[in-house]
């Protein structure tokens, strides 16, 4: 894990107005109190996570991430401005959000969840210096700040640089014993290189605090398919809501455990239901999967 | 008039008329004598010179000759002009006289040596002893008088000589001696010269104290004086008996004496007094005035007698009296009633005794003395005063030498006054001897003076006035404006100060008066006219130093800054804010303020939370700040870039960092190293790569620490790689190579750069990048340093390329024949011994992808030999012995199964305990076919930390 940027920085005095002003009639506008400082918001415990979420789908990390919670159409009750940001970010209404950003920096200079939001707002709108720079600036305020190194953890992943990935998760996941997606991050890579004991352990303590997630489900579901247990692998993917199952993420695999079970029809059922148009990566899998089990001469 | 001149002319006939008759009258007298010179001369040769009353009649005759000539030439003597008469020889010019003396004395001489018991022989000793006299021989004349005193047989002779004898008492002071002769001769013998020898022994009386004879006899020789018979003696009577009345305390009678006679007694008292002055009785002769003023009520003769009073205190040192004495003189001399004479005369005692007295004080005698010398000073004071109206010629000097006297006596105000007359005085002439000293001497006592601004600036002024470029006009202007000032007259220590740029335009002491009156108006808050002030410097009206001019700038700063440096302290940002508008749109702003106000507005915008102009007003308050400026405020310049940065006005942030560096280049600071970075890396997150190079192309320049420059060197070379600007990526990948921290990160970039020309088709740089990226390696290896897993990977895979090799030597190998099966087995054992060993190698390097592959091409040779060995079927084995050739090559079968299956577990735990992220890790699942999953794409962003 590399720390990028180290910026010097100092605690900056509040602001009221936006306005540019160069001359002496922008200047009148100017009001003293203009010149308060603004009150710092620090960082508080309670307001590090999301406690208003309605998202089965994704309720394993719902106190944590609204990333899954718009992708599965839950519901988020939002409250004050970094809700609102976050939403922004997710929602890729970027613009919105550094209007805000402008508005309440001075605001939380010292607070790293916000910085951390800028990050993924930064990330997520593709600029990975800028969110890289954030993050760091998270970090520098709380260091092992786990959204923030998960955060860095995600970017490794989007470049394929996974090593980094895998060392910026398990620092996540240590730096607090409760947190819940980098365990998700961690179980979801392990699975990608096949590590499925691992991908088990991680699936499992996210189980326990949400049977209803469907990522977690199907990682758990497709672990056990690793480890050559078909059966247990089928009562995960059963638990999995059907329209989910029609996805190749969810339902190639299911396929495979229902025919490594001996569910032969099944299995061809359940592959006829995966929905063709996926990711080119699983394009390969689903081919060789439908071979092997039949469905595809 | 005319009646004057006419009596005046007839006198001067009558006195030639007089002299003729008595030159007639002598000649026929030595005609008498002649003749009968000649008459005894001839009995005298008859006789043969032995009859010595011949001999004393020719001696007579002779002297009487000798006497009138003597007379005449006494006479023609007198008429000699006294120049010409100090040149002429006496000895020639009575040489006649003298003959006849001669004549005498030789014929008298002659008798006392041929006839010593002559009869007549005082007579002779007479005329011997009247001729020593004459020939002014007083000792040989009181011999033989004293001789012919006691031959003298006629009564006659006696008289004579005891009068003669007298004579040479008296005139030898021996009055007491000559009493007796003149008494006994006197009362014998009453001839005309009575009065004359009676007047002498007058005199002799009172030289001899007494008084009351001296008085009667002097009255007597007035008595008969009148009388024909006898030489009048009056007018000397008149002239000595006062003296005489004076000296026994008996002034009233004589005063009475004089009236009685109907004479001016105030001219005799006078008289007497100077005689009396002359026999240093002070006493006597100041009563002898004191009666003579006491009486006479005649203005002009009281002046007289005044100036003879100061002349007697003058020489007895009655100073007192004579100032006494002098003020009444003074007084008479400014009513116009002194003679030029009496002026002249009192000028000259006042002078002489000023001078004394003003020696007095200046000396030594009196230092001690003080209440005595302060009386001397002021006396002598008034006595320059007095000659300061008397001598109007000389009055500046009379009034230079009050001031002088005052200032030895310690009065140095009255000194200060009396100068300041003595220079007034010497203004106004044309010709002044005095004004030079006397200014100098103001000068002086100016320093005595305590609290006195006013005399001061009356002296400088006057000073400058006289001499405005003179010697000490420097120093004269400066000490006048430092009074002006005291005096809190600043309109005047301004004209000063004008004044002396006049004459000193380049002198720098105007600076320091400049410095003073700005000093006023700054505690006078002012600030308009120090404005002023600095305006006319910068015009070059008045001439200062660079670090002065320098430092008023500041203080024009200072104040423009002040007011409104108050309000910020105050926390009226508003005001301030506006204030430094104000500052900016001021003519007469200085630099420094104008920065200071940029720097200012920029801090209040910043907190306003205005990000354009937190950042215009930084860039301006920079350029124009010099470079240690901006490093003492790098804290606040370092705070706008991140506040910048935090408002996500990247370019802005970086370009403020771009510029701080640029300033502070050449100065040392942890800072500049920070903004470096900053700068660096914001210009990259902006992905402006080219400000970027322009900023890391500052920091060999700045010296900015290698390592951030090679940090942001990477980072720019892996912005152009994101880029795909190959040019430039290659050129940082070069540039990094010999970085001793990069280098085994580069390493992935000289494998990419690789790639990269391997799809250009460049092949010599494939090579080339390829050594260079082995060299890194083993450099890397050796040094133990990290190198990346994608660079592990890569040279793990070349061993790996080297096992697939050798699998592909191994599968070209067939059993043939059975007779070639023991070689061909050892052939193909003997490559897997080598795929082992170099597996070794792949493992040794660390990489977990090639760890992998490595064991899966172990586990799948060693499974397939042994899947070979189970199906082979030599050529020339006979079906018989088939069996036994299996049961033969069932422990090699055996072996390469272990063999297998213990790469493969090795495989997995290597999967398990390294957590190698590998897609071959598939490959050793047990189930029929790998499952795969595919999360690259799931990572979950978490937004907060959890509960």
């Amino acid at each position: 894990m590399k720390i990028f940027v180290s910026l010097i920085l100092f605690s900056l005095i509040g602001c009221a107005s936006q306005k540019v002003s160069t001359t002496y009639k922008d200047v009148e506008q100017i009001k003293q109190d203009d010149f308060k400082a603004v009150k710092q918001i620090r960082y508080k415990k309670s307001d590090d996570y999301f406690s208003d979420v309605k998202s089965e789908y994704s309720k394993a990390l719902n106190d944590e991430s609204l990333e899954r919670v718009y992708k599965y159409d839950g519901d988020v009750e939002i409250k004050g401005p970094l809700s609102t940001i976050t939403e922004h970010c997710h929602r890729k209404e970027f613009q919105k959000a550094k209007e805000l950003f402008k508005r309440y920096s001075k605001s939380h200079l010292k607070n790293p969840i916000y910085w951390n939001q800028v990050g993924t707002c930064f990330l997520l709108e593709g600029n990975r210096r800028k969110a890289l720079l954030f993050y760091n600036k998270a970090l520098s305020i709380k260091s092992n700040y786990a959204p923030a190194l998960n955060n860095l953890g995600v970017m490794y992943v989007n470049e394929k640089d996974y090593s980094r990935a895998l060392v910026a998760f398990r620092r996540a996941r240590k730096s607090s014993d409760f947190n819940k997606t980098p365990r998700f991050n961690l179980a979801n890579l392990y699975l990608h290189f096949g590590l499925y004991d691992r991908a088990i352990t991680h699936a499992n303590v996210l189980y326990q605090g949400s049977s209803t997630d469907v990522d977690v489900l199907n990682m758990l579901g497709t672990a056990h398919l690793m480890s050559a247990e078909p059966k247990t692998a089928i009562k995960f993917f059963k638990k999995i809501d059907s329209d989910f199952l029609e996805k190749a993420k969810f339902g190639i695999n299911y396929s495979l455990a229902l025919y490594l079970a001996g569910d032969k029809e099944k299995s061809l059922n359940q592959f006829g239901d995966v929905d063709k148009k996926m990711h080119s990566q699983w394009k390969n899998y689903y081919q060789e999967i439908g071979k092997y089990i039949g469905a595809i001469k | 008039m005319c009646k004057l001149l006419v009596l005046l002319i007839l006198s001067i006939n009558f006195v030639s008329h007089a002299n003729d008759e008595i030159d007639k009258r002598r000649l026929q007298i030595i005609k008498i004598i002649d003749e009968e010179l000649g008459e005894v001369s001839r009995l005298d040769r008859q006789k043969n010179g032995r009859d010595p009353d011949l001999l004393l009649r020719m001696a007579e005759l002779n002297l009487e000759k000798a006497r009138l000539y003597r007379e005449k030439e006494n006479e023609a003597f007198l008429d000699i002009p006294s120049k010409k008469r100090s040149k002429v020889s006496q000895k020639k010019f009575f040489s006649q006289s003298s003959r006849y003396f001669s004549e005498a004395n030789q014929l008298c001489v002659n008798i006392t040596r041929k006839f010593s018991k002559y009869k007549r022989m005082g007579e002779v000793y007479y005329i011997l002893g009247f001729n020593a006299k004459e020939a002014n021989n007083p000792k040989k004349a009181k011999r033989y008088l004293t001789l012919a005193n006691k031959k003298a047989s006629d009564g006659f002779t006696q008289v004579k000589t005891q009068i003669s004898l007298a004579e040479i008492y008296y005139n030898n002071k021996k009055y007491r001696k000559a009493i007796p002769l003149y008494e006994k001769a006197l009362s014998k013998h009453k001839d005309k010269w009575w009065t004359k020898d009676s007047f002498n022994l007058a005199w002799c009386y009172f030289r001899s104290n007494q008084f009351s004879k001296a008085i009667s006899k002097m009255k007597e020789v007035f008595s008969n004086s009148s009388k024909s018979k006898y030489i009048d003696m009056r007018a000397q009577v008149e002239r000595d008996i006062g003296l005489f009345y004076a000296t026994s305390d008996r002034i009233t009678e004589g005063v009475k004496f004089y009236k009685k006679i109907g004479i001016n007694f105030t001219d005799q008292l006078l008289r007497i007094a100077q005689s009396l002055l002359t026999q240093g009785k002070f006493d006597k002769a100041n009563k002898v005035l004191n009666h003579a003023g006491k009486y006479e009520k005649r203005t002009s003769k009281i002046i007289e007698i005044n100036i003879e009073k100061i002349n007697l205190y003058l020489k007895f040192g009655k100073y007192a009296l004579h100032h006494q004495i002098s003020k009444r003189l003074f007084s008479n001399f400014k009513k116009n009633e002194l003679s030029k004479n009496q002026t002249k005369t009192f000028q000259f005692q006042l002078e002489k005794i000023a001078a004394t007295l003003q020696r007095q004080v200046v000396g030594k005698t009196y230092r001690r003395l003080k209440a005595q010398r302060r009386v001397k000073a002021q006396q002598a004071i008034a006595y320059f005063d007095m000659l300061a109206e008397i001598d109007n010629n000389r009055s500046e000097e009379f009034k230079f030498l009050k001031g002088e006297t005052a200032y030895a006596a310690n009065f140095y105000s009255e000194s200060y006054t009396y100068y300041r007359e003595a220079f007034i005085h010497g203004e106004k002439s044309k010709s002044s001897k005095f004004k030079v000293k006397s200014m100098d001497s103001m000068l002086v006592v100016l320093s005595r003076l305590k609290n006195s601004n006013d005399k001061n600036i009356y002296v400088f002024e006057a000073y400058l006035r006289n001499w405005p470029r003179g010697k000490r006009s420097k120093d004269i202007y400066g000490r006048l404006f430092n009074n002006y000032m005291a005096m809190k007259d600043y309109g005047k220590a301004k004209s000063v100060l004008d004044r002396f740029v006049k004459v000193y335009p380049k002198d720098k002491t105007q600076e320091v008066m400049i410095a003073k009156l700005m000093d006023v108006s700054r505690k006078k808050n002012d600030n308009g006219r120090i404005r002023v002030w600095i305006s006319d410097i910068d015009k070059g009206l008045y001439t200062v130093s660079g670090k002065y001019k320098r430092k008023l700038q500041e203080l024009l700063t200072t104040l423009q800054i002040e007011d409104v440096q108050a309000q910020l302290n105050k926390g009226n940002k508003k005001i301030a804010l506006v204030g430094y508008l104000d500052i900016l749109n001021d003519k007469f702003s200085t630099k420094r303020s104008k920065i200071n106000a940029k720097y200012n507005l920029a801090a209040l915008y910043y907190e306003l939370n205005d990000t354009d102009n937190s950042y215009k007003w930084s860039i301006e308050a920079m350029a124009e700040m010099g470079s240690n400026d901006v490093l003492k405020f790098s804290g606040s310049f370092i705070t706008i870039a991140n506040f910048l940065f935090t408002s996500l006005e990247f370019s802005k942030s970086a370009n403020l960092s771009y510029y701080f560096v640029n300033k502070v280049c050449k100065l040392k600071s942890k800072k500049k190293d920070t903004a470096f970075k900053n700068g660096a890396f914001i210009y990259l997150a902006d992905g402006l790569v080219k400000e970027a190079e322009k900023l890391a192309s500052l920091g060999a320049k700045c010296r900015i620490k290698s390592y951030i420059r090679e940090e942001v060197d990477y980072e720019i070379m892996r912005e152009y790689f994101n880029k795909k600007d190959w040019n430039r990526y290659e050129y940082y990948a070069l540039k990094l190579q010999n970085s001793s921290r990069y280098y085994p990160k580069v390493i992935d970039d000289f494998l990419n750069l690789v790639n990269i020309h391997k799809k250009f088709e460049n092949s010599d740089k494939v090579k080339r990048f390829r050594q260079v990226a082995t060299k890194l390696y083993y450099k890397a290896k050796k040094a133990r340093k990290i190198v990346s897993l994608r660079g592990l990977d890569y040279f793990a895979s070349i061993h790996v390329k080297e096992m697939e090799e050798l699998v592909g030597r191994k599968n070209l190998l067939r059993f043939s024949s059975i007779n070639s099966f023991k070689k061909d087995y050892d052939r193909k054992f003997s490559l897997l011994q080598k795929l082992e060993k170099k597996a070794q190698d792949v493992l040794e390097i660390g990489s977990g992808k090639g760890i992998v592959n490595a064991y899966r091409i172990l586990y799948e040779n060693y499974q397939s030999f042994a899947i070979e060995l189970e199906t082979v079927e030599p050529t020339g084995l006979k079906k018989e012995h088939l069996g036994a050739f299996r049961k033969d090559l069932g422990s090699p079968i055996k072996a390469s199964k272990i063999a297998a299956a213990t790469y493969k577990r090795e495989a997995v735990k290597s999967i398990k305990n390294n957590s190698i992220l590998n897609q071959n890790n598939f490959y050793f699942q047990d189930n029929p076919i790998p499952t795969k999953y595919f999360g690259d794409n799931d990572a979950v962003l978490m937004d907060r930390g959890g509960r």
